[in-house]
């Protein structure tokens, strides 16, 4: 008998946004991918549904959170699988933990390895987070006691693939995983989903965030594990997000005052609505004493979700200043030497300001943040 | 910048002169007070102004010369400008390019044209220290030293000519102070009050977070409530299930009970039926036949024995007869009379008595003062005989008998004198008991007359005779008394005897018997009668404690109902069987308890519930708050990052100014050092300039050390700055506009050695800088012609007072 099992990760409810206007939007649309998830599973008569951590946020999440997440798992009405992750780790206040738990619904509530059998020949190997970081979960893993399709469910990353800047917790390689004894680990931690095969064979699954929470993450949304009856395994990945989040380059050349930069913007920006979030780089020299008002100019594309301007234009070339043989050629120079020369980012963005703000001092422009 | 011409309309002595400079070194030679000092003056002044208004006049023409001059000059780049500037109003320039257009408005420094300062890129007051060197003030002005560095940095890589480094970190300080602001301020501090905001918010966050915290503690709390509060209940269906069975078992014990009564109603009923005959029998009737048949039997008797009383009590006729004779004789002696007779009586006694006793104590008396005659009678004779014998022994001279005698005979008269007084007072008392004893005989006489009064008329001896008497008379009388008492009674009991037998009779009447039967006949039936009647009295009693049973049993039921609770309860429980050993009382009475528990558990449920509802509602949105605090942040970041790159900003160009101020220092240095060399003859060969303070200080060959210039000697002093000017000069040529070097009589007290040595170097710096030296001596003009210097001979004026 085929088994379907549907799988996601990292839905994040109650996550905190920093942009100016929108939280509230994103996290109503995060809510909503949740739904969606559970209207998928259930269009597509899915089995089981298993959710690879960071369900929500525990320091945000509420009693509304709570009776959300019961009801659409009474809704989905057959065997939901939750291992905990890292932001919503098991303990005596995980809001599944309150209450009446809906009799569908098994937590792995140990961070430890725990078999639950699915259907026969398949077995689900659950393992959460609690309050402590919970090491190597595969360091010792075998699940080949039993037999059949062993499949392994864990909040962790892929530590051979982790992206920058993203913490790693119950990091794991992919001959760990192998070792295991698992024929697929469905996981989640990473926003951007993807799929790692071995011998042509899905092996490691990140289905991503049903919603993008971050620029740049990758690919989102849901995956459906399809177990035929001779134990091969096929993946389908399905989206199921509704906003879009958006980095946009702005090339603003020649701009001969705001105006213009904002003929630019707005010809950048015509095809996104309101579910797309964007972040915009104004870039290219314009004309001295061009003022860019990032607040006026988010305000004025309030028809987005969000705006936000990062504004990288120079009023002059700091390769043609940096030639001068001047007490600001030098100073430009220095600084263009110094961005291009450190590999810390926050160092590198600094040396760029602080350049154009140079320029813009030796040109009597206004220097402001 | 080359000067070509300047035509002077008037400037202090100068009026209408005409100067063509010379494209390098051109000598202006003069006399003294020919006006020298003043050209380089007027250069000056039509290149920059002259300033304010008391510098204004100090320059003023002493003839009434026009105050205006005109200098025709080009700029490196080729440009040629004439600038024709009326001194008197600092407005009044006109700056013509090559082409005839006044320019003057585009040369503008606040608002004031300012070819000099825009041209040269250097202030009026670099330009004179730098490159206008006055007669005896060849060293640097301290307080300008920071300007011309400033001007030398740019002119040398500081930055364009319109803008200076110090100008941009200015601004971009001013940008610090304007959006990042310090810790310490207080108003203008937008990072610090971000940073405030975002710990504000993040507080409130926090606090929000606390209470979600909390909110979990309440859900555990009412989670707990709830699930004791389920088991309680689950404790409570238990108990009332078998208080159900119980009572099931109950109803059907009462309903076997009440069936049970009601069987032995019906047959205590039919019994009672047999007894109707009986029904209207009094029930007191047999106890008050038997009563009044008792008084009847009892006042019969009574009357009986009173009547032989009476008969018994009766007085005989002597005792009458004896009765009426006492009466007749002492009946008049009341109580009263009879006490006063014995009391005169007694005290007849008593007088008696006492005159008996006192006649034998007179005779007593009596007696005892005649006793004592003899005794008397010898002591006087005593007396008398001691007395004549004292006379005697005395006249015999025998003094000491007489004496002896003597003394006797007064011890003599003192006892006769002492047992006369006794006689007479025992006499005295004699006569006095004598008196009594005839007041006593007298009191028993006047007592006996009384009671003989009395007495004698009866016949009677004494007041005990009369006593005897009267006790006899008394008992006759009480047997009378008695007898008619007796009588008396005797008749009462024969009248109750006969009310007995009325009610008798009446009794006997109510019981519908007959009277006539004999009596025994009438106390059977009584009896019978009344035995049926408590029979049937008992029968009804039963009926009722029947009824009352019943009653009992059902209590405020009713049967029918107890029915249906009976198949209601059996419809529930089936065929439980009752638990043994425990009573019903004692199930209701733990199903109280645990119902008590319950409505405890039910009123902490409730609470908790309330509580969490209440703090459910009062649950802020968390991620709302974390987005305020995160939007806070990144305003915080934001201006830290501007901060960051602004003060990397400042610090690049103060770095980069600071560099290029050294290096100019070097140059300057190097540049000093060789001229220097030169014209000391090669003593002075090193030189040491402070970059900010232009200090020039000179390596002393024998002690190797740098010591200032101010303690060489005046002439090295000025030769010393004469090459740190010529060298500025020079640089300022790297950079900005080449200015004119103007040397006003430099070597007005150098030895003509040094002079010689200088005016190569002269010619040298004239190649690249129009140098223009004012002098006096005819001889350094001469030698300067010959390194091909243009001369210029400046002849005084005798100036035309106004």
């Amino acid at each position: 008998m085929p088994y379907l099992i549907a799988h996601c990760a990292d839905v994040h409810l109650e996550t905190t946004f920093s942009n100016r206007r929108g939280g509230s939007y994103r996290r109503r649309a995060l809510a909503d991918a949740f739904v969606r998830i559970v209207d998928e599973a259930i269009a597509r008569a899915a089995d089981a549904l298993t959710i690879g951590g960071d369900l929500y946020e525990a320091e945000r999440a509420g009693p509304q959170t709570a009776r959300f997440l019961a009801n659409e798992c009474v809704r989905f009405g057959k065997p939901v699988f939750v291992a905990p992750g890292n932001h919503d780790p098991y303990g005596p206040h995980h809001l599944l933990a309150r209450g009446a738990l809906p009799p569908n619904v098994r937590i792995f509530d140990e961070a430890a390895w725990r078999p639950y059998a699915l259907a026969e020949g398949i077995t689900l190997w659950g393992f959460g987070h609690t309050g402590a970081e919970p090491g190597r979960p595969f360091a010792n893993a075998r699940f080949d006691r039993s037999g059949g399709v062993q499949i392994a469910l864990v909040h962790g990353s892929d530590e051979s693939r982790c992206p920058p800047g993203k913490r790693a917790t119950a990091p794991f390689s992919e001959d760990e995983v192998a070792e295991s004894g698992a024929d697929l680990l469905l996981t989640g931690h990473y926003h951007g989903g993807y799929t790692i095969e071995r011998a042509g064979k899905p092996f490691i699954a990140y289905p991503g965030s049903p919603e993008p929470i971050k620029f740049g993450e990758g690919a989102h949304g849901m995956l459906f594990v399809h177990i035929a009856d001779d134990a091969t395994i096929a993946l389908e990945r399905v989206p199921v997000g509704r906003t879009r989040l958006h980095d946009v380059t702005c090339a603003c050349d020649d701009a001969p005052d705001d105006r213009a930069v904002h003929a630019h913007l707005r010809a950048a920006l015509a095809a996104y609505d309101a579910n797309d979030f964007v972040r915009v780089r104004l870039t290219g020299l314009v004309a001295p004493a061009t003022r860019i008002e990032t607040d006026e100019l988010e305000d004025a594309f309030a028809h987005l979700g969000s705006l936000e301007v990062i504004d990288a234009t120079t009023a002059c070339d700091p390769e043609l200043l940096a030639q001068e043989r001047t007490v600001r050629g030098h100073s430009i120079a220095d600084l263009l030497q110094r961005a291009r020369n450190t590999s810390d980012r926050e160092a590198a963005a600094d040396a760029e300001r602080a350049l154009r703000y140079v320029a813009l001092a030796f040109s009597g422009g206004e220097v402001a943040p | 910048m080359k000067l070509r011409e300047l035509h002077v309309a008037g400037f202090g002595k100068l009026v209408e002169r005409e100067l063509a400079f010379g494209e390098g070194l051109t000598i202006v030679v003069g006399e003294n007070e020919a006006g020298k000092s003043t050209v380089a003056t007027a250069i000056a002044a039509t290149l920059f102004g002259v300033g304010r208004k008391d510098a204004r006049d100090a320059w003023r023409p002493w003839s009434s010369a026009r105050y205006a001059a005109t200098l025709r000059y080009t700029l490196d780049d080729g440009r040629a400008f004439e600038v024709q500037r009326a001194f008197d109003d600092a407005k009044a320039v006109s700056v013509y390019d090559r082409n005839g257009v006044d320019i003057a408005g585009s040369l503008a420094i606040a608002k004031l044209p300012a070819p000099g300062e825009v041209h040269l890129g250097v202030p009026y007051d670099v330009f004179v220290n730098a490159s206008c060197v006055r007669q005896r003030e060849i060293d640097l002005e301290s307080k300008c030293a920071s300007a011309i560095a400033g001007a030398l940095s740019r002119a040398l890589g500081g930055g364009p000519k319109e803008n200076a480094a110090v100008a941009a970190i200015a601004t971009l300080q001013d940008a610090l102070r304007d959006h990042v602001g310090t810790d310490r301020a207080t108003k203008n501090a937008p990072l610090k009050i971000a940073r405030e905001r975002a710990a504000q918010a993040r507080t409130r966050a926090d606090a929000a977070r606390r209470a979600l915290h909390a909110l979990a503690d309440r859900r555990t709390a009412y989670e707990t409530a709830r699930a004791a509060h389920d088991a309680l209940f689950a404790r409570f269906a238990n108990i009332e299930r078998r208080i159900d069975v119980a009572r099931a078992a109950t109803v059907r014990a009462r309903l076997q009970k009440l069936q049970e009564l009601r069987d032995e109603i019906a047959e205590v009923q039919t019994a009672h039926a047999r007894f109707a005959d009986v029904a209207d029998w009094p029930n007191d009737l047999a106890e008050r036949f038997a009563r009044s048949d008792a008084d009847c039997e009892r006042t019969r008797a009574l009357a009986a024995a009173a009547s032989d009383a009476a008969l018994a009590a009766r007085p005989s006729a002597s005792e009458e007869a004896e009765r009426a004779a006492l009466e007749t004789s002492i009946g008049a002696i009341d109580d009263t009379a009879y006490a006063a007779l014995c009391e005169a009586s007694c005290q007849a006694r008593e007088a008696g008595a006492r005159a008996s006793e006192a006649s034998a104590a007179a005779v007593a008396a009596r007696h005892d003062g005649e006793g004592g005659s003899q005794i008397f009678g010898a002591l006087v004779a005593a007396t008398a005989i001691f007395a004549m014998a004292t006379v005697g022994f005395v006249v015999a001279r025998d003094m000491l008998v007489g004496v002896l005698c003597a003394i006797a005979a007064i011890a003599g008269g003192f006892a006769l004198a002492r047992l006369s007084a006794r006689r007479s007072a025992k006499r005295k008392r004699a006569s006095e008991a004598q008196a009594r004893a005839d007041a006593a005989i007298g009191a028993e006489r006047d007592a006996a007359s009384i009671v003989a009064r009395v007495l004698e008329p009866r016949g009677i001896v004494n007041v005990d005779e009369l006593g005897r008497r009267r006790d006899r008379f008394r008992e006759l009388t009480e047997r009378a008394r008695r007898a008619a008492e007796r009588t008396g009674v005797s008749s009462e009991a024969t009248a109750a005897a006969v009310i007995a037998d009325r009610a008798l009779a009446a009794i006997v009447a109510e019981a519908r018997l007959d009277a006539a039967d004999e009596r025994d006949a009438i106390r059977m039936h009584v009896r019978d009668r009344d035995a049926r009647k408590r029979e049937r009295d008992g029968l009804a009693a039963r009926l009722e404690m029947l009824a009352f049973q019943r009653n009992s049993e059902l209590g405020d039921d009713d049967e029918e109902a107890l029915l249906q609770e009976r198949e209601r309860l059996a419809a529930r429980i089936g065929d439980t069987p009752p638990e043994s050993g425990v009573s019903h009382r004692a199930l209701v009475d733990e199903r109280a308890e645990i119902e008590a528990q319950l409505r405890a558990a039910e009123g902490r449920l409730a609470e908790t519930q309330a509580t969490l509802r209440a703090s459910e509602e009062q649950i802020a949105d968390v991620a709302a708050l974390d987005d305020e605090v995160a939007r806070y942040d990144a305003e915080v970041a934001r201006l830290d990052a501007f901060r960051r790159a602004v003060t990397l900003a400042i610090k690049t160009v103060e770095d980069r100014t600071k560099e290029a101020h050294e290096r100019f220092a070097r140059r300057l240095e190097d540049y000093a050092a060789r001229t220097f060399a030169t014209i000391t003859a090669g003593r002075y060969g090193e030189i040491k300039v402070d970059p900010t303070t232009l200090e020039v200080n000179v390596r002393v060959p024998e002690t190797k050390a740098f010591i200032p210039l101010d303690r060489l000697s005046a002439g090295t002093r000025d030769q010393a700055y004469l090459v740190t000017r010529i060298a500025m000069a020079r640089m300022f040529s790297e950079g900005l506009e080449t200015p004119p070097l103007l040397l006003d009589d430099p070597v007005a007290f150098w030895d003509e050695a040094r002079i010689a040595r200088l005016l190569p170097l002269l010619a040298e710096a004239a190649a690249t800088m129009q140098t223009v030296v004012f002098t006096a001596s005819e001889a350094f003009a001469t030698a300067a012609a010959g390194f091909g210097a243009t001369v210029i001979r400046l002849e005084a004026q005798t100036p035309a007072i106004a």
